[in-house]
């Protein structure tokens, strides 16, 4: 029986009934006033931990001053400690700096993964949702047979005929997502197109594009933005996978994936080598992923 | 219902010999070609000479829409070529590898279906609401954990540090939980978030309300009526997990160190092995699309409410948190 | 159950009942102090408009409170019983024995996997009051006392092979099953048809005298209260206002929230209505259907669908006329048609002397400034993106000449028109009511100042009280700008009183067409007739008890 809290819902937001709570909530700024404390409590370190990374990919230099292929071998494999944070390599190379500097390497290629999979993603939902009939059917089909292979491994087959780099890496990673966002893009404008308010639209005379760019884009771009981040999230990922298989960045690149890769021979003696950068690729895709949902989770409100 | 059951077997075909068909033609616009790449490698010993002999010996001299087609009638035949790099038939590699893989991605997914499900369970019907936030935050978690840090760990933690199972694969019972585990962890996350947003959604439908106005217990309610319903959306999402299974292991027996199609594919990427990707990819594709088939098909069965006569009714399924990819 | 029982106590008695949500870290007090006893036999009908905690005092009785529900105080007690806030054992003991409930919304009420027949005989099998050999032929005998015909074939139906009428006698039956001396019955037949309301509720008066079942009747709709109930309580804001015996508060209610209860629920009561065409000088027909159809195509293996199956009309400056039926009837599709969101497949439209049947959108769009919509929903006809300003502005963005310092100007004057207050322009129709979403969507409609204006269900989502409000807006805005309307309803109180020409569908066709008070006063058809009869209102109960 949720329709006494529906009836409750929208007896909050009409100004007569609780017009105290009202007031009160005006008086807040906006963008506060949509957030509650636990969806704070859950975005304010993802945003932290996302500002921080991003200002390591911008200006790396600036949170260390060492530069990261800079080899000592007398320092090698020596645990973190107040001159190395987060210890050394097998080559004696400062940790600390080689997952700094290797941000820049991951989180590009996470932005270049999800351009690729958003723009011809977008564009083949939008056509498609847009055109409908046979124009439709046959990108949907072209839709299903992207899915039809299971999405990593079209990556790795995509990145065969690509050769191996991040960039390679992270296109591969881009295509095989763009059956995702032609999906959800499609089903938006679907949903979008068949509201009343669209309809109404119609009735008001609104030509087409009007109605594209007034009404059915800013609906669905909530859907979009929380796929995006989603999507960020899983391309950090299996570009770091793909790299730890070899078919991503190349050494001495500082990728996040690879410095794992290179750490799993020597776990007994140096563990902080895989610990350190799989802590970074955890940290940042959960709050990828956090925001991702918050966004959906708003939207569906 | 047979000519439903026709349309969708033959659209499964079709989606099939396109997916093969894009594979083949991306692959053959490789810039270098596997032949060189042996060549070239320091111990290879071979010569020119030789390289035009292998060309001319495995087609690859001929044009490439000839290739296509003697490729594709030898898969009728059950042909699938030979491995440029082993010289061996594909077709007996694979067989080879599949059943490691088969057993590893059936273990995996036991474990993925009992954690995900109980971890959606008790999170659903936890008493206190810090018990509830703390279950809910460990797919998130699991989630953002690559597999091939969880897998290098476990190796770490279990088989050197505690000595409780064998580092690599040895094809005994303990060989197999480390890399089962791994891979169940891995797709846990979308199936304890689908569940428990199904549970929630469920627990607050109206039907629900009138089960205990008959007098039902929790117990009662949930095991005749709530898990039946919030249960739907697994299925669906089954077809999607089955895709990640057979990723996964690319991963996991890398890391595992275990003979399988993922290793195959490992390999074969890495030496350019084009009728070995070739395969696997047409392989895996085509379980993909065989399970979502059956599981399209059992929809019907599952849900009356789409058991219908004739038509070929586009299924509708529940809204699940993950988007829709499975074939439809 | 047994008289000397019923001779101690009443069948239910609520005492001082207070319930609280807490949502976002806010109290809302939801019911504050309701106290009511109802005797075996009798139905008290629990009314209020939504926000009133009518639903929630419903689930308190039976202990189906939603999870962020508190209760604060009182007592319920089941002849004699205090089951509030009883331990689950208990609960589930009682329920379903000898206090049941009848759900809101019959087509979501039912589990959608499992046979109708099992989810009737699991109310024996949870209370082991029908040995299991019995269930199957106690089910159907249960099927046919809820008036199955085909029981023995439909107990093994699915819930989505029935109708809605027919899920909720299922429902009755789960309900009944084993004689409880208390049914909660909560909005019983609100998503109903109303000859299917009609026999859904003579059904459980009929039960009712059987059993001898006392039942607390929540429902939002004052007028089937009035038939159906032996006394009735008004609920606002969590409190009772008004409580007494039925005819009395109907006759002469003592608290002014009533009275505007009562006199802003559309009845059947003679129209003061001054008909807007004069039959001396006939006015200009702006709008007119000739033969219309609508044929959808069915599904492979399935039949194509005529909806709409040869209707014409035609409407006069500045008159209202309205097209009633009840859902199937082809009414929204007809409103769909004129306003050529979807093409006939035959058929004439005239728009002021012009037939844009088979015009094409491009060459339709400029004339869409003579007809516009206002929509049954307003929670989901305004772009949440836009503001109520931007969404007034639309058409005569798309459809007028005007520069943009005219058309802010032309806004605001319509929003003074709809009585909405200027500061609204810059807020976002979330913020708004339910009834003030329908004066926006109705100022939309208006700006353009078109000649016809389909009207599509436009207060049925609204509450009783903003009903009225609404009705009047619309008839002083056709006062004074003289569009012409196109009323679509289902209900037939509110057509009397807005309409000057009526037109009956069902199963896609007219069934019969005239004047509004030809119609109300003298109808030629059976169905005419049937839907007039089963329009609730005028105290029933009541009179057969005076009578």
């Amino acid at each position: 029986m949720t329709s006494e809290n529906f009836q409750l819902n929208t007896a909050a937001v009409d100004g007569r009934t609780i017009f105290g709570r009202e007031a009160a909530l005006r008086a807040l700024p906006r963008w506060s006033r949509r957030l509650s404390v636990a969806t704070a409590i859950r975005v304010v370190p993802a945003i932290a931990v996302l500002a921080i990374v991003l200002l390591w990919a911008i200006l790396p230099s600036l949170f260390t001053a060492v530069d990261p292929n800079l080899a000592v071998p007398a320092q090698k494999l020596e645990a973190p400690s107040a001159a190395h944070l987060f210890g050394t390599d097998y080559l004696g190379r400062d940790l600390l700096s080689r997952v700094i500097h290797g941000t820049r390497e991951s989180l590009t290629g996470a932005v270049i993964a999800v351009a690729v999979g958003l723009v011809l993603g977008s564009f083949i939902g939008l056509v498609a949702g847009s055109a409908r009939g046979i124009t439709d059917s046959l990108l949907m089909r072209l839709v299903d047979v992207l899915l039809s292979i299971p999405a990593f491994l079209l990556a790795v087959t995509v990145v065969v005929v690509l050769g191996f780099s991040t960039t390679n890496a992270a296109i591969a990673v881009g295509l095989s997502s763009v059956a995702t966002f032609a999906r959800l893009i499609r089903s938006e404008v679907l949903r979008v197109s068949a509201s009343q308010y669209v309809e109404a639209a119609v009735s008001g005379g609104v030509g087409y594009w009007s109605i594209l760019g007034r009404h059915i884009l800013p609906n669905s771009l909530n859907s979009a933005l929380a796929l995006v981040a989603l999507q960020l999230g899983m391309a950090i990922l299996w570009i770091a996978s793909l790299s730890f298989l070899g078919f991503g960045a190349q050494p001495p690149n500082p990728e996040w994936g690879l410095l794992v890769s290179e750490g799993r021979d020597f776990l007994g003696s140096g563990f902080w080598m895989t610990l350190f950068p799989g802590l970074a690729i955890v940290l940042v895709v959960i709050s990828f992923n956090t925001i991702g949902h918050v966004i959906r989770e708003k939207s569906a409100q | 219902m047979a000519r439903y059951i026709a349309a969708r077997v033959f659209q499964a075909i079709a989606v099939l010999w396109a997916a093969y068909t894009v594979a083949f033609i991306f692959l053959s616009v490789l810039p270098s070609d596997p032949i060189s790449i042996r060549i070239n490698a320091p111990d290879s010993g071979l010569t020119e000479a030789d390289g035009v002999r292998l060309r001319e010996y495995y087609g690859l001299d001929k044009p490439i829409i000839l290739q296509y087609f003697v490729r594709l009638a030898g898969i009728f035949s059950g042909d699938l070529g030979f491995s440029l790099v082993r010289g061996t038939p594909v077709r007996s590699m694979i067989a080879a590898a599949l059943p490691p893989t088969v057993q590893l991605s059936i273990a995996g997914l036991i474990v993925g279906l009992v954690l995900g499900g109980a971890l959606a369970v008790a999170a659903s019907y936890a008493r206190f609401p810090s018990l509830k936030h703390f279950l809910q935050g460990i797919p998130p978690l699991f989630a953002a954990v690559p597999t091939f840090l969880l897998g290098i760990f476990f190796i770490q933690i279990f088989a050197f540090n505690l000595n409780l199972v064998p580092a690599v694969d040895d094809g005994s019972f303990e060989g197999l939980i480390g890399p089962a585990l791994t891979l169940g962890i891995g797709i846990s996350p979308s199936l304890a978030q689908v569940l428990l947003a199904s549970l929630e959604q469920t627990k607050g439908d109206a039907f629900v309300d009138v089960v205990l106005a008959k007098g039902a217990g929790s117990g009662f309610t949930f095991w005749h009526h709530v898990i039946r319903n919030a249960i739907l959306p697994w299925l669906t999402l089954l077809g999607l997990t089955f895709g990640e299974l057979l990723a996964g292991s690319i991963v996991i027996e890398t890391v595992f160190s275990r003979d399988g199609l993922g290793r195959i594919t490992e390999g074969a990427v890495a030496a350019q092995d084009l009728p070995v990707i070739q395969a696997v990819v047409l392989l895996i594709s085509a379980l993909y699309v065989a399970v979502n088939l059956v599981i399209d098909l059992l929809y019907p069965v599952i849900d009356p409410r789409i058991r219908l006569g004739g038509a070929p009714i586009r299924l509708k399924r529940r809204a699940s948190l993950t988007p829709a990819k499975a074939t439809s | 159950m047994t008289g000397t029982v019923a001779a101690l106590h009443p069948a239910l008695r609520v005492t001082d009942l207070s319930v609280s949500y807490l949502t976002r870290g806010t109290r809302i007090d939801a019911v504050r102090g309701v106290s009511f006893d109802v005797e075996a036999g009798q139905t008290i009908a629990i009314v209020g408009e939504s926000g009133s905690g009518k639903t929630t005092t419903g689930q308190a009785i039976i202990g189906l409170l939603a999870k962020n529900a508190r209760v604060e105080s009182g007592k319920v007690e089941l002849e004699g019983t205090d089951i509030l806030g009883a331990p689950a054992a208990t609960l589930g003991d009682v329920r379903g024995s000898r206090i049941a409930l009848i759900p809101q919304d019959p087509t979501v009420s039912l589990n959608p996997l499992r046979r109708v027949g099992v989810q009737i005989a699991e109310v024996f099998r949870l209370h082991g009051t029908v040995p299991k050999e019995q269930w199957k032929p106690r089910t159907i005998e249960l099927l046919e006392r809820v008036g199955f015909t085909d029981a023995r074939k439909q107990v093994s139906a699915y819930p989505h092979e029935l109708s809605g009428g027919q899920r909720q006698r299922v429902l009755i039956a789960i309900a009944i099953a084993n004689s409880p001396s208390v049914i909660i019955a909560d909005e019983p037949t609100s998503g109903l048809d109303v000859t299917v309301q009609r026999r859904t509720l003579d059904l459980l008066d009929e039960l009712q005298r059987e059993l001898g079942t006392a039942i607390v009747h929540v429902t939002h709709d004052l007028a089937v209260a009035s038939d159906r109930s032996d006394t009735i309580a008004v609920l606002r804001h969590g409190q009772v206002v008004e409580f007494g015996r039925t005819a009395a508060v109907i006759a002469a209610p003592r608290s002014d929230y009533a009275r505007h209860l009562l006199s802003s629920a559309p009845s059947l009561q003679v129209s003061d209505r001054v008909p807007r065409s004069d039959p001396a000088h006939p006015a200009e027909i702006v709008l007119e259907v000739s033969g219309l159809a609508k044929e959808f195509p069915g599904h492979v293996g399935s039949p194509s669908f005529l909806a709409v199956n040869d209707v014409s009309f035609s409407v006069p400056r500045g008159s209202t006329l309205s097209i009633v039926g009840e859902s199937g009837s082809g009414k929204s599709t007809t409103a769909r048609l004129l306003t050529r969101l979807i093409q006939p497949t035959s058929g004439r439209i005239t728009l002021l002397g012009r037939d844009y049947t088979e015009k094409s959108e491009r060459q339709f769009r400029h004339r869409r400034v003579a007809i516009q919509v206002v929509y049954q929903n307003p929670f989901a006809s305004l772009d949440p993106k836009l503001t109520v300003g931007q969404i007034i502005e639309e058409p005569l963005k798309a459809l007028s000449e005007l520069k943009r310092t005219q058309r802010l100007a032309s806004v605001s004057d319509i929003l003074d028109a709809v009585a909405l207050p200027q500061d609204f322009l810059k807020r976002p129709p979330r913020e708004l009511s339910g009834g003030q979403r329908q004066r926006v969507a109705i100022a939309r409609a208006l700006v353009l100042r078109p000649d016809v204006v389909v009207l599509d269900e436009p207060i049925s989502a609204l509450d009783a009280s903003v009903q009225g409000q609404i009705l009047d807006l619309l008839e002083s805005l056709q006062q004074d700008f003289g569009s012409s309307y196109v009323f679509i309803s289902h209900d037939l109180a509110v057509v009397r009183r807005i309409s000057d020409h009526v037109v009956v569908l069902n199963k896609g066709r007219v069934v019969e067409q005239g004047p509004a008070e030809a119609i109300f006063t003298r109808p030629q058809s059976d169905y005419t007739r049937d839907l007039l009869a089963a329009v609730p209102g005028g105290g029933k109960r009541a009179a057969a008890a005076a009578g």
